[in-house]
């Protein structure tokens, strides 16, 4: 995914996400929202590498199905009875409702995912290390010590298993052979860190004022995106907090469909949602043209 | 050339703790004593010393951020700005230095730490990573990278912060072969190249030395010598500690002749020159016949045989064993050499039950062997992994042997873990002991007793196979050896027929006598042809 949008700020990625998140988090417009979704599913199937495992699919969907069925059987309002179910209505309103209510999740959480994708470590340490230099560092050796205590204690976990010390039999043993391996490794880490702290004293750690090294600029695509999502947003905002559209569920669904604002706030925020998906596939495109041109 | 650092008379003792009570006891435990030395800008200064002679210390008095806790007498002067980044410190463990998750972050690191301008960082780091030819892994995340790659880029992070002096302390030891020469020749280049000043403590003197301008000998907490490579091939004596490491051609040429005229080879080309010189000389019958080292295949039944072992770690990954086969007899040693990635850990692992192959068949004693193996005995690579508890008497109290022993396992020297893993794993009977590198990190000394452990063990009985990338060792204690390529187990030959037809793994006895005298394996037999006799000092 890194390769569309190696060259953008992580300001730029963090205030996008911020615009379209906020967006669809707070409304309740089912164009919106419909919108939100399939802005970010096209982020993420599209551009974005590692695609989740069959299981974690299968998961979304039985949580999608949950919400849509749990609001009509537990919210009865409306008018427009569907059917009885154990003498508790079941309301055509309701289930509307439900489906927004699912779609609003599924998209805020495709958005999340598209975030931790976009968002990688370095330019999470980059944007830490805007607030605090020091906790992007931890940040940073956080990120590389949690991988290493895994593999170590893998690797204590099989050589105990191996000498037979670590009880295969019963719960107690097992779990007093887990707390063996354990504390190896804390011992372990502490040993080791005594290393790392001599290695960050020599290369002068803590002899004056840390600088944030980074290789992100702010060039005019950047300031372009900014200023788009940014002006988009506040307009999709803006109409929406001066109560322009308005929908109603309860208890009956109200929904002025003809209103011009209606249309303009969700064109914005159409293009909002397509600026990201918009971008990468321009760089995509602008890739494949000049892979063209070179080989002919 | 000006002096860079100079340290006269100094003295340098710890406070020891009581081992029970943790308090300090009052004493002074020296360490060094009355050292002097001077560090020439742009030389290439080896230290060398027996294992605990206090080099670590030496080198880290050197170093101001470093100085241990202790009592330190004598003075020790720098001849430059007192900024940290002028002394660059490499230090032994790989993984240990890194501090942050990228390459590009660590070569950072120093530079930020020092509060430097982003853009100059960047022309810095820019620069440094193509020296070192550590573009491509620029963006990698430090925990991909093999301790090799790992060792440059922690010198490459040293050199971004531009250093007039480099330290090192055994920066190869945890090395396999191939990637410590990679790291020498980059330092070498360094010093050649850009007049970086180094000083370095190293094992592989047979690597190191035929490129230093000065040697520092360190023993009985003084420096026993100074001077150049040559000068102490002369004056030193056969039975000290550092005898063995010293370049094998430089021995042969020393042994030969008390004071050979010009300059003693260093270099297996230098060497190889020398005998040739030597060789017409003599001209001496070649080539007795050899005892052959029969160890009874055929007439004893295998303790542990494996058939078309075939491994990967994950459904999509690729063969990491490829259809490996093994059969190991009573009281013999088998010793598996090859290259990095190509199996040899995944192998014994599989043999020691703690993978299961999804292929082939592992049989102990003529039966399928499922499960747990308490007859199996395996050695890993990180031998710390091998300790749970927070001293050696309760580690050995664990597998039932007597030690009062109070002190952390962590605290002993290499050599010593080591023996301390080989006690607790040979508490229990075994029938079948596999070593996954068990001689890395260890200095000459510790390989012998490691060596004698082995022998001790082949005469109870016990088969023993292990992984090594070290030709030496192999050829000193293995009956049998193979080399492990691409997942499989290829050539395991008798040791004299496997060295012997190999022109590139193979000793440096045999590599120096290649071609010149015939079956060469081990420096005895090189002796035995030139005719010179072992006791001669």
């Amino acid at each position: 995914m890194t390769e569309w949008t190696d060259r953008l700020h992580p300001i730029t990625i963090f205030i996008y996400f911020v615009c379209v998140m906020t967006v669809a988090m707070f409304t309740r417009h089912p164009f919106l929202q419909v919108v939100s979704w399939a802005g970010s599913l096209i982020l993420n199937r599209t551009f974005a590498t590692g695609r989740g495992k069959a299981g974690e699919f299968a998961w979304r969907i039985v949580f999608f199905l949950g919400v849509m069925i749990v609001n009509p059987l537990v919210y009865h309002n409306g008018v427009t009875v569907l059917f009885y179910l154990n003498g508790a209505r079941i309301t055509l309103e309701a289930v509307i409702f439900g489906v927004v209510m699912a779609v609003t999740l599924a998209g805020v959480l495709n958005w999340c995912r598209g975030l931790t994708r976009f968002m990688t470590s370095d330019r999470l340490i980059y944007l830490l290390g805007r607030i605090s230099p020091k906790a992007a560092l931890i940040c940073s050796m956080v990120l590389r010590f949690v991988p290493d205590y895994r593999r170590k204690a893998v690797q204590i976990r099989q050589v105990q298993q191996q000498l037979g010390l670590y009880g295969g039999g019963s719960l107690p043993e097992r779990i007093r052979g887990e707390c063996r391996v354990f504390s190896a490794m804390v011992t372990w880490s502490f040993e080791h860190s005594v290393n790392t702290a001599d290695s960050m004293q020599a290369r002068g750690f803590g002899c004056g004022k840390r600088t944030v090294y980074h290789e992100y600029h702010m060039t005019c695509r950047d300031v372009l995106l900014i200023l788009l999502s940014l002006g988009l947003s506040v307009g999709v905002i803006s109409i929406h907090t001066t109560n322009k559209i308005q929908v109603l569920y309860y208890p009956e669904i109200r929904m002025d469909m003809a209103d011009p604002w209606v249309w303009t706030c969700v064109i914005c925020y159409l293009l909002l949602c397509l600026l990201l998906p918009g971008y990468c596939g321009l760089r995509a495109l602008g890739r494949s043209v000049a892979g063209g041109r070179e080989d002919k | 050339m000006g002096t860079l650092l100079s340290l006269q008379n100094v003295s340098f003792g710890y406070y020891p703790t009581d081992e029970r009570t943790g308090e300090p006891t009052g004493e002074i435990c020296q360490v060094l004593s009355d050292i002097s030395m001077d560090i020439r800008e742009g030389g290439y200064h080896v230290l060398c010393g027996a294992t605990g002679c206090g080099k670590s210390t030496l080198l880290r008095l050197c170093k101001k951020e470093l100085v241990p806790v202790g009592k330190l007498d004598g003075t020790i002067r720098w001849n430059g700005a007192e900024d940290p980044g002028e002394i660059g410190f490499v230090m032994q463990n790989p993984g240990d230095q890194a501090v942050t998750d990228k390459v590009w972050h660590e070569l950072a690191f120093g530079a930020e730490n020092v509060g430097m301008e982003p853009g100059e960082i960047r022309r810095r780091v820019a620069e440094v990573s193509s020296y070192f030819g550590i573009g491509d892994w620029y963006d990698r995340r430090i925990t991909e990278l093999s301790g090799g790659q790992l060792q440059i880029v922690n010198l490459a992070a040293a050199v971004v912060m531009n250093p007039r002096l480099l330290i090192l302390d055994e920066p190869t030891s945890q090395l396999d072969p191939i990637a410590a020469i990679d790291f020498l020749r980059i330092l070498e280049k360094l010093n050649r190249e850009m007049g970086i000043t180094i000083l370095i403590v190293e094992h592989r003197l047979e690597e190191v030395l035929p490129t230093a301008d000065r040697v520092f000998y360190l023993e009985n907490k003084t420096i026993a010598f100074s001077g150049t490579p040559d000068e102490l091939m002369r004056r030193i004596p056969a039975d000290s500690v550092i005898y063995k490491a010293l370049p094998l051609a430089g021995r042969v040429a020393c042994r030969l002749e008390k004071d050979p005229e010009g300059s003693i080879p260093l270099t297996i080309r230098a060497g190889r020159s020398f005998l040739e010189a030597e060789c017409r000389l003599q001209r001496q019958a070649l080539s007795r016949s050899r005892k052959d080292m029969n160890d009874g295949e055929g007439e004893t039944a295998p303790v542990l045989t494996c058939r078309g072992l075939w491994f990967r770690y994950g459904r999509m990954e690729p063969d990491v064993v490829r259809g490996a086969e093994v059969n190991l007899y009573p009281g013999e040693c088998v010793c598996l050499l090859g290259g990095n990635g190509s199996g040899k850990t995944t192998f014994l692992k599989l043999l020691a039950g703690i993978l299961t192959p999804q292929e082939g068949t592992c049989r102990l004693l003529g039966e399928k062997i499922k499960g747990s193996r308490p007859q199996i005995g395996y050695l890993p690579q990180d031998v710390e992994t091998m300790f749970v508890t927070d001293s050696v008497h309760r580690e050995m109290k664990l597998v039932g042997i007597p030690d009062d022993r109070l002190t952390h396992p962590y605290d002993l020297s290499g050599g010593e873990k080591q023996q301390l893993a080989l006690r607790k794993l040979l508490a229990a009977e075994r029938r079948v002991l596999l070593l996954d590198e068990p001689g890395k990190g260890l200095d000459a000394s510790a390989k012998e007793q490691l060596g004698e452990l082995l022998n001790r063990e082949k005469e109870k009985g016990t088969a023993i196979l292990l992984v090594t990338h070290d030709c030496e060792f192999a050829a000193a204690y293995a009956d049998r050896c193979g080399l492990f390529f691409h997942g499989a187990v290829v050539s395991l030959e008798e040791k004299r027929t496997f060295f012997g037809r190999n022109r590139f793994y193979t000793t440096a006895a045999a590599r120096l006598a290649y071609g010149l005298y015939e079956g060469v394996l081990t420096e005895e037999d090189l002796y035995r042809e030139l005719g010179v006799s072992e006791e001669e000092p």
